[in-house]
């Protein structure tokens, strides 16, 4: 048995775990929304959990982004930049 | 300096009330900045226990997908494993915020400090357990999220809920679908099913914890991060469970009391899961007792968590 | 189409249609249980969620595949209680189990390319626009499994120590074990069922692969004992505890 030792730099992206904001909107009529955040090391890996983690509902549109890309207006020195959901 | 101190604790008494009356008269907190230490405290324990809760059906559900019948069964239970990660995904996500770090949490806390529940301590026997598990445990955890949902007053864990709350609905449908099948198969199955549920129904009962007279007007219904006693929620899941378990001819250890006009246990908690029969001795014992038995948790806890801490590969596979 | 009970009522063409039919929705089965071994290996909260996830889409998959061979008289009893372990015609690259989580990772992106690769060229067919519908729509979802792949393989090779591109180079000899030689007799391609020979698609699989791996020159495996029918050189069948591990239980309890 051995234990799981997760490498930071690699696994997560740096020693704090990147997020990715998940946006998504299920038909035309419904405005695009903040439904969700994962955390991943790359884009690819992001796009793949957040598909497989946020699939409550079949999307018709899907984005995510990444959460150091975000410039905070209300949320200025709060300690989340985004709310989770 | 004794007066500086002094002041500090009247701003800090200060915030402390300003804060409650602004809870009581209905608002909802959406950041950190605006909690009391011990408004957070009480938001942060709730949270993290909701998380291990979500993580531990890792070790339950993962047999139960191993041992499934059909093809159709097994995707079943991965796609409720699949939500139940889900939800532990998006709690340690929200605890991320408040200075935890859910590798640590997840990958190298120490097994015995995770705060699971009794009912997700012990392993699936067969596809029945699934189905109980969906019926008694689900809806036990579905009662206590939805309460969260509908009262909490922190916006963020609320709304997260909503996705959460969602799915388990799906979970405790399925548990009554797969009950409802099985009690149509025959003496035989009926019996297997009920010998089962007489394990499951006192686990399910005690999910909601001590009885109000114990323990009531917690901290948690004082900033209302929830909205009912523990006795209202099992009241809520007694409500749901009796009635079915009557339809579909399973016994369990309560009956509707006509005059009070609510649900009753026909024992008096708390009582104890002797651990070497697995068999319930119905005699009331006292709470620390109690307390000391899911201390010491179930036979599923340690080796299950320890598992997903570890890896393993090659012949230790197949 | 009539349904058959049995292969010696089926053309000569229909039968390698079968076959190969078997040979993928086995393979996904099989990749399947692969996800399911492996979950508790996973090393996030997401990887958990995303094996889940890949694990259903491929019984998902397989399951309609199965289905679709209900045609050729496959029945589901068959499929999932009668056959033991060498009647599973997966690929010899499933066999062994991953030898750690970047063997693992190699593993599941050759065998998601490899069957994802030979399910395109049944989209356009116009013998079976069942099947094409169907391969169009399992392609789809199976694309997020290979950005899982991808992005894990990006991920590891930040590390120079790393093996990932070594476990990736055992396991494509394993995986190039599915076409056997180049230019051999292909009845499902010169029947119209599949608008790609074989040898071109594995072509056409060795160029994805180089899209993330370094392919060497003149890879090859001897074919000397290769059948179509089960897509695999020497002896048919998985091994018995892999077969033990993943095959279903308790079958008094499958739900209706
Ligand atoms: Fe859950
Ligand atoms: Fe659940």
């Amino acid at each position: 048995m051995m234990k799981k030792v997760i490498d930071r730099q690699l696994e997560l992206g740096g020693d704090k775990p990147e997020f990715y904001e998940v946006f998504a909107r299920r038909d035309s009529a419904e405005p695009l929304s903040h439904i969700g955040s994962v955390e991943a090391p790359n884009a690819e890996l992001a796009e793949a959990r957040a598909w497989f983690v946020y699939d409550q509902h079949i999307w018709r549109e899907m984005c995510i982004v990444p959460l150091s890309a975000f410039v905070t207006i209300t949320e200025r020195g709060s300690k989340s930049k985004v709310k989770v959901v | 300096m004794a007066q500086a101190a002094l002041a500090r604790e009247n701003t800090e008494e200060a915030t402390e009330v300003a804060l409650q009356t602004r809870i009581k008269a209905g608002a909802t907190l959406e950041d950190i900045s605006e909690m009391t230490p011990r408004y957070r405290d009480v938001l942060v324990a709730t949270m993290a226990i909701a998380a291990d809760l979500e993580i531990m059906t890792l070790p339950l559900d993962f047999d139960a997908i191993t041992f499934a019948p059909s093809i159709n069964d097994r995707i079943a239970v991965a796609s409720a494993l699949q939500d139940e990660m889900g939800h532990a995904q998006v709690m340690f996500r929200m605890l991320e915020d408040f200075g935890f770090d859910s590798y640590h949490q997840v990958f190298e806390r120490d097994p015995k400090n995770f705060k699971t529940f009794f009912l997700l301590e012990f392993g699936n026997l067969s596809p029945i357990d699934v189905g109980l598990g969906h019926l008694v445990g689900d809806q036990a955890g579905y009662i206590t999220t939805r309460d969260l949902e509908e009262n909490c007053s922190f916006g963020p864990y609320s709304r997260s809920l909503r996705k959460v709350n969602f799915e388990e609905n799906f979970h405790v449908k399925r548990g009554e679908y797969m009950i409802r099948h099985y009690m149509q198969q025959g003496p035989e199955m009926r019996k297997r099913v009920q010998e089962r549920m007489d394990f499951w129904f006192p686990l399910g009962a005690e999910w909601f914890g001590a009885t109000d007279d114990v323990k009531s007007r917690t901290d948690q219904l004082h900033y209302k991060i929830r909205g009912s006693t523990n006795d209202q929620l099992r009241q809520i899941w007694l409500q749901r469970l009796v009635p079915f378990c009557e339809q579909v001819g399973l016994k369990v250890p309560a009956h509707f009391d006509s005059e009070r006009g609510i649900y009753v246990l026909d024992y008096q908690m708390p009582i104890l899961l002797n651990l070497e029969t697995l068999k319930w001795d119905f005699r009331t014992v006292t709470w620390p007792e109690k307390l000391a038995q899911w201390k010491k948790g179930g036979p599923l806890k340690l080796p299950g968590l320890t598992r997903m801490q570890v890896e393993l590969w090659g012949q230790d596979l197949w | 189409m009539a349904i058959i009970n049995s292969i010696e009522d089926l053309s000569e063409p229909d039968r390698a249609l079968r076959d190969e039919l078997y040979c993928i929705a086995d393979a996904k089965l099989v990749l399947a249980g692969w996800y399911m071994m492996v979950l508790q290996n996973g090393r996030s909260i997401a990887d958990f969620t995303s094996i889940c996830a890949m694990m259903q889409g491929q019984y998902g998959h397989a399951r309609a595949l199965y289905q679709h061979l209900g045609r050729f008289g496959v029945t589901l009893d068959e499929v999932e209680w009668t056959r033991g372990a060498k009647d599973i015609r997966s690929p010899k690259l499933l066999d062994r189990p991953p030898q750690s989580w970047s063997d693992f990772i190699a593993t599941i992106f050759m065998a998601e390319q490899a069957v994802s690769t030979q399910l395109s060229a049944y989209r356009t067919s116009l013998a079976d626009r069942t099947l094409a519908r169907l391969a169009d729509k399992i392609l789809k979802e199976s694309r997020f499994h290979l950005s899982y792949s991808v992005g894990w393989i990006k991920a590891l090779r930040k590390d120079p120590a790393s093996t990932v591109d070594e476990d990736a180079r055992r396991r494509l000899v394993d995986t190039l074990d599915w076409w056997g030689e180049p230019d051999q007799p292909d009845a499902v391609f010169s029947s119209g069922y599949r608008d790609t020979s074989d040898s071109d698609l594995r072509d056409r699989f060795l160029s994805a692969v180089c899209a993330t791996f370094d392919v060497p020159d003149g890879i090859a495996v001897p074919a000397k004992s290769w059948q179509p029918s089960i897509r695999r050189n020497g002896r048919p069948g998985i091994p018995e505890n892999l077969f033990e591990k993943i095959r279903f239980k308790n079958r008094e309890l499958a739900m209706p």
